[in-house]
């Protein structure tokens, strides 16, 4: 029986002492007190949401063309079923930033606005560590918060002033960091002003404890003061503060040391590894792509039909429209980036070669080029014609085309012109630009589309149903955009 | 009290161990030999009889004669002779040393012992409800795992194949999906609970095929409460118990099985020829607007002028005439009274339905069992098993993925140049496909798994007293896989970066470990007890590396080594523990009632701390009134019984291992800075809490060659770990928390009826059928709704598995556009929010079974074998591409030529145009399909499937004397001969299986899967 009773004891240790055995082990995870410990953890978040500006639904892709597509810059060419509702306006077919579309490169913009929201609130607390460091992170997550926040809000929102119908919602902003679940809470959109006002108190800040482009030693990588002076510049042309704006835009152009390349180098400059216009750029690395992820969304295989030189290795999704090759002056060294490859009877741009390799590049998001016509328009529209024919005539002359004498109205047609065929496969600023004057948008003939009256719902792009759906079993009302 | 660390678990573990060895070299006590002969009623020996000395564990079994010979003790006993169907007989030994023993049919046939979880009981004992299904039956089955065979064979257990590819996972539900997180049951092979899943990343690897099936004696599926319940936090999705052959004293025999087959697909789907696509481009782009008809001659070529067109046959170039498939199994067993031995060697070559779909396999397995003395008794298994899979694409709209691209490919641009060189495809500029000439590229990608995979366990079995066993067992079943990835420049889309190769090195490493200990004991005549109590420990570690390399010098050179450019390295490692202790008890009275109660402690790594412990228990009777006095009068039954069961189960299986531990995890980087990324946790994580409740009856009619068994289930399962949706404005999308509560009841019929038993002609029908209710009660706190999108939207009252959609009405004659009626029956033609949707189908079929005929006349065995699954809808996304009226750059089917042409017609098939999208809608709602389906794609996958057709002719004795063997028997065998169904795709099973939430989002979609085969086998079993 002694035997027994051994047994049954042993049996009965083993079984009371489960307790650490079953303890969990994680050994690729850490908990956020070690994680957050330091700046250098709170600066990792801060890296992470560089890293995800290049989401292909964001600056990867998507952000840059889907406005070509739903305005006039852009036909379908290879049908690979990217861009095909765009075109033509299908309802839902829209830019989609708001939630995480899912997927290795996709991200939602909330995303990357919490990850800045961690950098913000984490840097505070470990600012005894390096003060001034923890200032510049701070700066640097700011201008990522209204660089996201500015984003969201052209898409889903009216500009103020240019609302339909008085609607007057913007998107739902987010300041404070949401690291537990707690903190998710459900809320409703804050009006387009309210937005406008976070934005530019963040922009304000960050200038002040952003370096100078000299001083960022990863310049254009990582945000400068001059970049967030540029940012500025065109978040007050959005709010329609031409003379904030005219003055951001100088501010930005005094301080950055890029400037407008000639025209002699205006086709290499695309192709150069980093462009030399670039104030601000997201730079991507071979290991940020899954392997396929190059063919299947980068810009290169949306916008060209080859890539390294071996024909049909590429999508080639999209074309140039008839009406924008149009929008050409004779002379303009910008036509010559379309190439019309051989035996074919369509027009491709070359702005995005993929001169890294497997489709690669870095993204350019703010280039001198674009705060150059920000100054000029500004100047125009709060009655400087002068500084803006300067600015404009800058610009012109280094394009392969004469100085101009325009004044007025005209003016202002040939600085939005200009913004058009300058910027055109760059950030949807066509789109933007006639959304935000609140002016008819105008489709390819081949289309067969109507152009989009100003009161047009499809102006604004829709909020996730799902969203609307789980906010209002919170019982929160996200309001949709009218007509969805 | 010490604390129990993972390493001091293993050397308690290897002590107690040695301490059942210590205990066990006892003196052995004087003995002497008896023998005899088993014969049946006709006086012929009979092969395979147990004989056991009554109160021991030794014994013997009858050899082919039906002889036995077994050493008894000097005074004698009471020798046991026992077999399956026959009565049992208990013979004094007294001071005889022969004793020949004639044993009679058994009209109770319940009395065949069933595996139970640690333990094993005679059927008629059973309180709870299991799923039996011998070797026998799936032995010369052409599978590569054991679960495939398991299709229609048991009530209540829904098999379905996840592809057609040879060696991959299968879709096990025991019961229905009683979890909205993970419903795969617990799979025990020889006690060592293995890996499920795919263990490999090039091809889908099914892990449980690194058993065998020949080597399998039986498999008990434990499908209820009381059952079940011995396994706690695991059981509430059943459990599958595989039990290898064991090797029997006595002659030493030797098998041998050859087959060879071929393997054809089953109906694809028609496409069109160069002309006819030709014909409806042209149409197509005619009207559009914006395209002209000249455009597309230029592309496509001139319909009306077919002797300028090429046309090539993509489907042929792809799929294989006939894949040949070989499977040789080898075994040897025997033994003598103190040890037995079972040893068995198999090759498998078979080859997939496309081209290059290759599965090819060895294996090992020796079980050995030795009788040490008296009261030790030793069980070791080790099955060994090496892969190698060439893998296809499948899945998904998969430009580079064969089940998508042979059919999509236009048939007017060839694969080939005249030089026999690969053409560039497209001919025309139209870059459809990414440029991708699937023929070259399946070909010349290589898409190949070698897997390594060894199952091994370790038993004692200590009797203490002749009441109480002590037993100790240890197992593992460990994987070493390597995938790889070729992707050579040859192909043009990957020459931009010089070809690219891929290494995913794998390791997955599953260990348990448990003792018991078991108390037996009958009291008087009338009462019999059994009790076990013991503790179990598990772990469980995946670690997975992998490196990406591009740019190599010469599509020749592939290794990582000779890459220009590291292009990317990943390392992941994760685990899991679980410990518990458990007992059981059964009690029986007579033979006319059992009751049993089991109770298990579990505790798991993945819980959050607070709630890491959990508590589960059944309790289960039976009644056999058959047996109660009143029922002496009743001479047309032969048996009637009733059972019950009650119990409460866990479930652990659908969250990730470190889900409860708020934690930074490594993410993204920039300018070579590591990045982090919040993962935010639930830490009151805890298990699914499944209610199950069991009522049965079994019956048995004139002289039971009519038997029926009725069994209905009510499982309730709450706390259900579901992703509870945060806003998408706070950077998450959602957190998993324990709620919601779903519904799952069902009734199982199985029935058997010996239809014809007359003048040597034998006829058994016998078949089963399962009817299921799958109902969400209850969401996250009133919701109605969680999860908007097409096939993963939970909603209160409905199946958990839903598709999500608008319906089809049909082509407008005035105008040849598409039409959609919302769930308020407007009809329209598009601009639908997700709300106008309504549930259009379930993927979870209602009813599933099986339905098996078996002649026999001599020695010829015809058995007959259908499978069905009744009322499931499916999604098949591949008509997406192929049945788009010829708007897509896509080939079509060449049912979209019965296109709207001109007002009046009245067709299903919408106007042929360019883009498929007519003033703003498309035709197909095909940029909805995230949030709806829609019914223009969705059809019946109900079926019924002539699954397997086996005809064995075994030669009688007289020739097989002559030529020295033990037996000899051929065979001939089809699978999926015929499939009677509605489904507007190639396979219907394939398609529900992939067509559910559990899936990626890519597989749900129908896209591209890889369809079963028909299989044709011939083949031999020699037995010396």
């Amino acid at each position: 029986m002694k035997k027994i009773l051994y047994s049954f004891i042993l049996l009965s240790f083993i079984a009371f002492s489960c307790d650490e055995f079953v303890e969990p082990d994680p050994k690729d995870r850490i908990t956020p007190q070690i994680a957050l410990a330091d700046l250098d953890g709170a600066e990792a978040f801060l890296f992470s949401a560089y890293n995800r500006l290049h989401a292909f639904n964001y600056y990867g892709q998507q952000f840059h063309l889907t406005g070509e597509a739903l305005s006039s810059n852009i036909v379908i060419g290879n049908n690979t079923g990217r861009y095909t509702g765009a075109v033509v306006n299908a309802v839902g077919s829209h830019f989609n930033l708001w939630a995480d579309p899912g997927g290795g490169n996709f991200h939602s913009l909330y995303q990357i606005i919490n990850d800045v929201n961690i950098v913000i609130e984490n840097a505070e607390a470990n600012r005894e560590e390096d003060s001034d460091r923890a200032d510049v992170m701070i700066a640097e997550g700011r201008f990522i918060r209204a660089l996201a926040h500015h984003d969201l809000l052209r898409a889903y929102s009216y500009e103020p002033g240019q609302e339909v119908g008085g609607f007057n919602l913007g998107v739902i902003l987010r300041t404070e960091a949401v690291d537990a679940a707690s903190k998710a809470d459900f809320r409703p959109r804050a009006t387009n002003t309210e937005v406008y006002a976070a934005i530019e108190s963040d922009l304000l800040a960050a200038i002040a404890d952003l370096p100078s482009d000299g001083n960022q030693a990863a310049f254009p990588d990582r945000a400068s003061a001059s970049a967030a002076r540029a940012l500025l510049a065109r978040v007050y042309l959005y709010m329609g503060r031409y003379a904030d704006a005219a003055t951001q835009a100088d501010a930005a152009l005094n301080a950055s040391s890029v400037d407008i390349v000639a025209a002699a180098d205006y086709i290499a400059s695309f192709a150069a590894t980093v462009h030399p216009e670039a104030i601000f750029q997201i730079n991507i690395q071979a290991v940020d792509w899954s392997t396929v992820d190059g063919v299947n969304n980068s810009m290169t295989t949306v916008t060209k039909t080859t890539s390294g030189g071996a024909p049909g290795s590429s999508q080639g999704a999209v074309r140039a429209s008839d009406e924008l090759l149009a929008a050409f002056e004779t002379g303009d060294i910008r036509r010559d980036l379309f190439r019309n490859p051989e035996s074919a009877d369509f027009w491709e741009s070359d702005k995005w070669p993929g001169e890294l390799g497997d489709f690669r590049e870095h993204i350019p998001v703010i280039r001198v080029s674009e705060v150059l016509l920000i100054a000029a328009e500004a100047k125009a529209r709060s009655g400087n014609d002068a500084g803006a024919l300067t600015d404009v005539n800058r610009l012109r002359t280094n394009r392969g085309l004469s100085a101009s004498t325009a004044s007025g109205s005209a003016l202002i047609d040939l600085i939005m012109q200009e913004r058009r065929v300058e910027l055109c496969y760059e950030g949807s600023h066509y789109w933007f630009d006639l959304k935000r004057l609140g002016l008819i948008i105008p489709k390819p003939a081949s289309s067969g589309v109507d152009p989009l009256a100003t009161d047009d719902f499809r102006r604004l792009s829709r909020i996730p149903p799902a969203e609307i759906e789980q906010h209002a079993d919170a019982g929160v009302d996200l309001v949709q955009n009218d007509g969805y | 009290m010490f604390i129990l660390t993972k390493h001091n678990m293993k050397k308690i573990l290897l002590l107690s161990f040695m301490l059942l060895l210590t205990l066990s070299f006892n003196a052995l006590a004087q003995e002497r030999t008896v023998s005899g002969k088993v014969t049946d009623s006709d006086g012929s020996g009979l092969p395979g009889v147990n004989v056991i000395l009554k109160g021991t564990n030794k014994g013997d079994i009858t050899d082919i004669d039906g002889n036995y010979k077994l050493s008894v003790p000097s005074e004698g006993g009471t020798l046991q002779f026992s077999f399956i169907g026959l009565k049992s007989v208990e013979v004094e030994i007294g001071a005889r040393s022969v004793i020949d023993v004639t044993m009679e049919e058994d009209v109770e046939t319940l009395s065949e012992v069933v595996v139970t979880g640690y333990g094993v009981a005679t059927k008629r004992d059973l309180t709870g409800s299991i799923a039996q299904i011998k070797g026998d039956v799936i032995e010369n089955l052409p599978m590569q795992s054991f679960d495939k065979a398991l299709q229609g064979r048991a009530a209540g257990v829904l098999v379905q194949a996840n592809s057609g590819a040879p060696g991959a996972t299968i879709n096990i539900l025991v019961r229905g999906q009683g979890s909205l997180s993970n419903n795969t049951p617990l799979y025990i092979v020889d006690g060592v609970q293995v890996n499920t899943g795919s263990s490999a990343g090039q091809a889908s690897n099914n892990a449980l095929g690194g058993v065998n099936p020949a080597d399998i004696e039986s498999i008990e599926i434990l499908k209820d409460a009381a059952s079940a319940a011995i396994y706690g936090a695991q059981a509430a999705n059943g459990v599958v118990l595989i039990t290898t052959k064991r090797g029997r004293s006595g002659a030493t025999n030797l098998d041998i099985t050859y087959q060879k087959g071929f393997v054809q697909p089953l109906e694809l789907y028609d496409v069109m020829n160069a002309q006819q696509y030709a014909e409806i481009r042209a149409e197509a782009y005619a009207n559009n607007p914006s395209t002209e008809r000249a455009t597309a001659i230029g592309l496509f070529g001139d319909p009306e002028n077919p002797a300028s067109l090429t046309n090539f046959d993509w489907v042929d170039a792809i799929f294989r005439e006939s894949a040949n498939q070989d499977i040789l199994n080898v075994r040897l067993s025997g033994g003598d009274d103190k040890t037995t031995y079972f040893m068995s060697a198999s090759l498998e070559g078979t080859q997939g339905q496309v081209i290059k779909s290759n599965f090819s396999r060895q294996t090992f397995r020796l079980n050995l069992a030795r009788q040490a003395n008296e009261k030790l008794k030793v069980d070791a298994t080790i099955g060994v098993v090496r892969v190698n899979q060439f893998g296809s694409i499948a899945n998904g709209n998969f430009v580079n993925g064969p089940f998508q691209s042979a059919f999509v490919s236009q048939p007017n641009s060839p694969a080939f140049n005249e030089d026999g060189t690969y053409a560039p495809y497209p001919n025309n500029t139209t870059g459809h496909n990414f440029s991708y000439n699937i023929v070259q590229g399946v070909n010349e990608e290589r898409r190949e798994n070698f897997i390594a995979q060894a199952i091994g366990s370790l038993g004692l079995t200590y009797k203490i007293l002749p009441y109480l066993t002590a037993n100790v067992l240890g197992g593992l079943d460990f994987v070493d896989s390597q995938s790889i990835n070729e992707r050579p420049a040859t192909i043009p889309v990957f020459a931009g970066f010089g070809g690219q190769t891929f290494v995913d090195n794998r390791r997955n490493l599953s260990w348990n470990t448990n003792a018991t200990l078991t108390f037996s004991k009958t009291f008087g005549e009338d009462h019999s007890v059994s009790v076990i109590a013991g503790i179990e420990a598990t772990e469980r570690i995946n670690e997975q590396n992998t490196a990406t390399g591009r740019g190599f010098a010469s599509p020749s050179l592939r290794l990582l080594g000779a890459a220009a450019t590291p292009q990317a390295i990943n390392g992941t490692l994760t685990s899991f523990t679980r410990a518990g202790y458990f007992g059981r008890a059964n009690y029986s009275f007579r033979n006319l009632a059992d009751v049993s109660a089991t109770i298990r402690r579990d505790g798991s790594s993945r819980f959050g701390e607070q709630v890491r412990f959990g508590t589960f228990y059944s309790v289960g009777a039976n009644w056999s009134i058959i047996d109660m006095g009143f029922m002496s009068g009743v001479s047309v039954l032969d048996d009637l019984k009733l059972r019950a069961s009650y119990g409460v189960l866990g479930n652990a299986q659908g969250i990730g291992n470190f889900q409860a531990v708020p934690a930074v995890t490594g993410a993204r980087q920039y300018l070579g800075n590591g990045g982090q990324a919040f993962q935010i946790a639930n830490d009151q994580l805890t298990w699914e809490r499944s209610q199950q409740l069991n009522i049965g009856i079994s019956v048995g009619l004139l002289k039971n060659r009519i038997f029926l068994s009725a069994d209905y289930f009510n499982n309730q399962t709450e706390d259900q770990l579901l992703a509870v949706p945060l806003p998408g404005d706070s950077g998450f999308g959602s957190i998993t928390g324990n709620v919601g509560e779903v519904l799952n009841e069902g009734l199982e019929l199985e029935l058997s009826v010996v239809t014809l038993d007359k003048g040597g002609f034998k006829w058994v029908t016998s078949g089963n059928i399962s009817f299921q209710n799958n109902e969400i009660l209850s969401l996250n706190e009133g919701q109605e709704q969680i999860n908007p999108g097409a096939s993963t939207r939970r909603i209160v009252g409905q199946p958990i598995n839903v598709l999500w959609g608008v319906d089809y009405v049909g082509v407008n004659p005035a105008n040849g556009k598409a039409m959609w009626r919302d769930n308020a029956g407007n009809i329209q033609y598009g601009n639908f929010a997700p709300e106008d949707g309504r549930v259009v189908g379930s993927p979870i079929p209602d009813s599933f079974g099986g339905l098996t005929n078996t002649f026999s006349y001599k020695g010829i065995t015809l058995d007959i074998f259908f499978q069905f699954q009744l009322g499931a809808e499916a999604f098949n996304g591949d008509l997406a591409n192929l049945a788009a009226s010829g708007g897509r750059n896509d080939n079509q089917l060449v049912s979209q030529l019965d296109r709207w042409q001109q007002p009046g017609d009245v067709t299903n098939v919408p106007r042929a145009y360019e883009g498929e999208i007519i003033d703003g809608f498309h035709q197909a709602l095909r940029n909805d399909f995230g949030t709806f389906r829609n019914t223009r794609y969705i059809s019946d996958a109900s079926y019924v499937r002539l699954k397997q057709v086996n005809l064995t002719y075994s030669f009688p004795k007289s020739i097989t004397d002559k030529l020295n063997m033990r037996s000899l028997s051929i065979f001939a065998q089809a699978t999926n001969l015929l499939t009677w169904t509605k489904f507007d795709g190639i396979d219907p099973e394939v398609i529900t299986s992939l067509n559910t939430s559990f899936n990626s989002g890519n597989a749900r979609t129908g896209f591209g899967v890889f369809p079963v085969g028909k299989q044709y086998n011939a083949g031999i079993s020699i037995g010396f």
